[in-house]
Formats: structure tokens, sequence, C-alpha cells
């Protein structure tokens, strides 16, 4: 008897969860940048390699996410540097104005440095929002440079994508500290009590992280 | 005074003691000295002993033992960082007497070493181990750590890997009765290192250990007190002091890469080799180490690079640099959100500059900040000094390409007048 396939859908998750990142194709375009920053790579073999990896999930998980984020930049020659595109509403209020503005996404800098497979990490050493200014959240300080902090502390070898994923949820307020009185404070009590009382100004979106709609060939990395 | 190197970025300072508390007769180190086994006629182990040099990450229990043994021994230099002061319940467990209670550890077993043996350069540091620097033990010839940190035992492994220098780390384990002392060798990138030998446990416990604040400054957390008796830790400082004894003198079998454990309950010793594990998260390379004529400052990064053997393209692509305990900042910005080029190497915590808009400090921006910066970031700074691209001149500089590495120190004076004065 031969089984037939009733019609499972195709769609861009991995098989595995984010474990399964290692084996998602990239495509052609995403190859052909991985490579460029592979070639300029330093650092010793081990820090090259672990940079390469994460390069790639990160690249991976672009493809599979091309509704939420694009690499814009790729560095690997000494940290893995990275600039994002992040697509997300991001909840902004400029100096002396009390209104509250949603954009549609921020430009990311992730930088990851070979110290941080080996020891605790500060969870604002990882990100820094490049655009929009005045992003107003409890763990964006109110005044640049506009570090985004993930946690009080980021755990050593913590992978590149999982950082990420904290940087969306802390962008669009799925996850957020906003106890001013936390032992590691936040960078903008304003911000948190602020959303301590307008918890329906939080700007939610329905649309996931993961893009389900079927595969579709995509230009950019 | 430090004689690792030039004052400004080394943080120890020197102990001496007053007048009154100086003794009137100095008994020569020769008079108890025994003939040890297998130590050819013709070697004078108190003469190798007087030049041994010796770095304390940890001076509590275990370390202040450790340490006032190697001070009876007469040795050349020592160097004692401990962040923490004794508390009340340090009198169950360290010798020290209700007096010490509240002073700075490193300050208080830095008196004793120094009163015990006045012809030892004693230097002492109260404050953590990741604040001293990458270079702060890099003249030691052997490193001694006892804390109850892992983050600073993986942090100090790290630093004394990429200086080569051998390092030894004595502990307890008070409800078993037993006390360790591992000693790494630190020779190449295949030596094992404190990171390879965490057990699971021990990397949850790291993750753990510390909490940070906004700032990126650690927040004292709860310590982790040692729950022993005094004895067992006194036996884990004299089993350490045993190994580098051994190790200085060359008495025995090798005791490098190896791990000594004694146990009350079985009165017995083992001794296990210590190995490298493939897929430590710690960067193994073991650079070479040059002293420059003069000072690192008037130096150019491409003149260290060429020296260094780096591959020399025209723009030495391949390589990067430090810059003493600096990062390049390529990028600062105001309070005001005015950004603009810094492109200097900065200390940490320093201001980057002043606002060419408003006049306001320029605060480096994270992203646009390197510890170890790649050459084509320094476009048209390589043919400058190093003086030039800092505010401080720096007494150390660093240039990697690929795995290899080479650090380079400015000539050390003062310990060069110690040698003449001899």
């Amino acid at each position: 008897m031969r089984l037939t396939d009733v019609g499972r859908r195709e769609t861009n998750r991995p098989g595995n969860g984010l474990a399964g990142l290692a084996g998602v194709p990239l495509g052609f375009n995403r190859e052909r940048f991985l490579e460029a920053a592979v070639a300029v790579s330093g650092g010793s073999p081990a820090w090259r390699r672990r940079k390469a990896a994460e390069a790639r999930e990160l690249l991976a998980l672009s493809r599979l996410a091309r509704n939420r984020f694009t690499i814009e930049q790729l560095d690997l020659s000494e940290s893995l540097r990275a600039v994002i595109h992040l697509h997300a509403p991001v909840p902004t209020r400029r100096p002396g104005c009390d209104e509250l503005v949603v954009l549609p996404g921020a430009l990311l800098g992730l930088q990851y440095r070979q110290q941080a497979l080996l020891t605790p990490q500060p969870g604002a050493s990882f990100i820094q929002i490049l655009e929009p200014e005045g992003v107003f959240l409890a763990q964006v300080p109110a005044e640049p440079p506009y570090r985004l902090c993930l946690a009080p502390t980021i755990p050593p070898g913590t992978p590149c994508k999982e950082l990420l994923l904290s940087s969306y949820a802390a962008l669009t307020l799925q996850t957020f500290q906003i106890d001013v009185g936390h032992a590691a404070g936040v960078f903008n009590p304003v911000a948190a009590l602020w959303f301590q009382d307008n918890p329906g100004r939080i700007p939610l979106t329905h649309e996931p992280f993961l893009d389900t709609r079927p595969a579709a060939q995509e230009a950019r990395p | 005074m430090c004689p690792t190197s030039i004052e400004p970025s080394c943080r120890f300072h020197e102990v001496l003691l007053g007048p009154d508390q100086t003794p009137a007769a100095l008994p020569s180190r020769r008079a108890r000295m025994p003939r040890f086994l297998s130590l050819p006629e013709s070697t004078d182990p108190s003469s190798i002993l007087s030049r041994l040099r010796v770095g304390f990450l940890g001076v509590g229990a275990v370390g202040r033992v450790a340490c006032t043994h190697l001070a009876r021994l007469g040795l050349d230099t020592l160097w004692i960082c401990d962040s923490s002061s004794y508390k009340a319940e340090s009198l169950l467990t360290q010798p020290i007497t209700a007096d010490d209670v509240g002073r700075p550890k490193a300050q208080s077993v830095g008196h004793l070493a120094k009163r015990l043996s006045p012809s030892t350069r004693v230097y002492a540091y109260d404050g953590p181990f990741e604040s001293l620097g990458m270079t702060a033990f890099a003249d030691a010839d052997i490193v001694l750590m006892a804390t109850d940190n892992i983050r600073a035992e993986v942090e100090c492994g790290q630093t004394c890997l990429h200086l080569g220098v051998p390092l030894v780390q004595a502990s307890v384990h008070g409800a078993t009765l037993t006390a360790q002392v591992r000693f790494w060798g630190n020779a190449s990138a295949e030596s094992p290192c404190p990171a390879c030998g965490l057990t699971s446990q021990e990397r949850s416990a790291l993750a753990g250990e510390v909490l940070y604040s906004c700032d990126g400054a650690p927040l004292p957390t709860a310590p982790n007190p040692t729950t022993s008796t005094s004895h067992l830790c006194a036996i884990a400082g004299d089993l350490a002091v045993n190994q580098i004894l051994r190790f200085a003198l060359g008495l025995g079998a090798s005791v490098v890469d190896q791990e000594i454990e004694w146990n009350g309950f079985t009165m017995r010793t083992c001794t296990t080799p210590l190995e490298n594990r493939p897929s430590c998260p710690a960067d193994h390379a073991v650079w070479t180490t040059h002293r420059t004529r003069g000072p690192v400052g008037d130096c150019t990064l491409r003149e260290l690079a060429r020296a260094a053997g780096m591959h020399d393209d025209g723009r030495f692509e391949r390589a990067s640099f430090r810059v003493g305990d600096t990062s390049y900042v390529q990028r600062g910005v105001c309070r005001e959100g005015h950004g603009q080029a810094v492109e200097r190497f900065v200390a940490q915590g320093s201001s980057a500059g002043s606002c060419a808009s408003c006049g306001g400090e320029l605060i480096p921006e994270p992203f646009f900040t390197h510890d170890t910066t790649p050459s084509r970031l320094l476009t048209g700074q390589l043919e400058r000094p190093i003086r030039e691209l800092c505010q401080e001149p720096p007494d150390w500089a660093f240039v990697r390409e690929n795995g290899a590495g080479v650090l380079y120190r400015s000539a050390a004076h003062r310990e060069t007048n110690r040698e003449d004065a001899r």
C-alpha cells in the first residue's frame, strides 16, 4: 500500500524550531552574502567557525521571517556585527511631546563579541537602536545612545538568533520590564510608569514572527 | 609603584612599611632552606625563589595561607588582588584576628607579607580582577587563584592563557573534606584552561552569578561564602605552595596540567591530568610578548604589525589591533543626539570628546565601539604614533592576525633599574 500525501501545507517553519535553522537552505543571494562576510572573518579558528554559524542562522531566520526583518549589513572581521531592519510596531515619543507615535520598524545594530561566549554579559551590551530616535520604552534610555536592554544578564553563549527574537519581543513590548523598583533598574522610568498607566497603548501586533506564507523567491538578504 | 609597566593603567599600589614596622635584622632564607632531593648540588633554591614573582587572585581562607608561605620563601614580587573585606564570619575560617575585621583582604595580606619579607615587593589592589586590565599579571611567573567567583576564575584563566603565564587554582569542598589544586601550564593553544573543565552545574552557576545594572556595571550580589573549616583551607593553600615550589625548582615529576585532590576521609591524594576541551568557549591563543625599546605610544600600528610578521599587503588588511585597556570609538553621540566621527582609542567610561554642534560631551556609540579593531577601520591611522590616537599614552598594544597575536609592552624601566641595583 502506498501512503498518499493528503496535502500538508508547505510553510517556512523549520522542522525543529529554532534548533532546525542550520538545516534551512539560504538561497543564492544569502549564500553569496554569507560567503562575502566569511571571507574577511578574523580571530581564532574556533571564533571564526562560531561567527559563521551564528551568521548563517541569522540569515536562515531572515529567510523564514522575511516579513519581519532583513539583514542590511554583516561584518565578521572581529566581533559579529550586523545591521538589521526589524519590521515591527515600535513606540516612540519626541522630546517634550506627550504623544505616543507608533512607527513601523527600527534599524538595529547587533554587536556580538567573542567574550559573550565565555562570561555573562550586560543585557544592554548587544543591541543599539540606530533608528528611529526617541524610542519610548522602559528598556531604552531617554537620551542617546539608544541601547536596548534585553535582560539584567545575558548568559554566556546565548545565540544571536535568541538575542534578535528578544529584541523583537522587547521592542513590541511582548516581554518587558516596567518594575522601576527592580534591582537592575530600568533605563527609562518615565516610560515604565506610562505603560503601567496605559496598558491599552502597548503596540501589539497580530502578525507572527515567522512568515507562514508558502515559500517564495526573494531577492534581499 | 608597579614594575609591570607605566603607571597610569596600573591599579596596584605598593605596600610599604613604616619605620617602626621594619625588623632590625633580616635572617637569610638560606638558614632554613632544605637540600631538596633531586636538586643538583650547584643549584641554589634560595636564589631561584628570590627571583620568583607571583600574582594572587583571592586571598581569603586559602589564598592568605598560601601568600604567607610564599612570603616566607623570600620571593621577588607579589601582586595581590581581592575585592572583598574581612567580615566577622571570616574569623571562623581564616587565620585573622578581630582587628582585621572590616579591612580589605588585599591590603591586610599585603601588609602581612611585607612584614614577613621586607625585601619582597608587594602590591595590592582592593578591586575586582576584571577591572585590572589585560597586563596586570603579565610580569608574574605564576598566578595563584583562590576565589569562589567562577566568572573571575574564567577571566583570569583566559588572561593567563593569552599571556602564557602558568596558573594555579586552590579550592576546597568542605562537606567531603576535599582540597584541590589545579595547575595549568598555559604553554600552547592546546593547553587546557579553567573554562575547559567547567561542569554543566558550574556553567549554570556562572550564568546566574552576576547581575548588571543599566550602565553595565556588575551589581553587588550575595557572595557565595566558603563553607569549610580553617584546617581544610590551610591544607589547600599548603598543597598549592607545594606545587608552585616543585614547578619553580623543577622538583620531581612535572606538575603541569594536573589536578591533585586530597581527601580527609580516605587520607589519599589523587592526581588527574587536566585536558583541553575542543568545544571550550575560551580563546586558547597564546600570545607572543615583546618589549619595545621606548614607549609603545611612540610606535605606529603599521610598525608593530610589520614587526609581528603580519601579512603585509600594504594595508595589513587581515590584522586587528588593541591599544591598552581602551576601545576604538568610530562614532560618538551627544545627549542632544548629534552624532559625529571620533576615530580614537578611548578608555572605558571616558568621554569621547566634545560635540562640534553643541559642545556637549560625546558618548561612544556601542555599535561603533570596538575592543579589537580591524585595520580597515584605521585607514590613515596606521602611520601615526599610537599616542596621537589615544587620550592617555598606552603601555601596551596588541596585533592579531587570525589566531596568532603579538603583545607589545613598553620597556620596563623600573625593572631594569632594580636589576641594575642588584
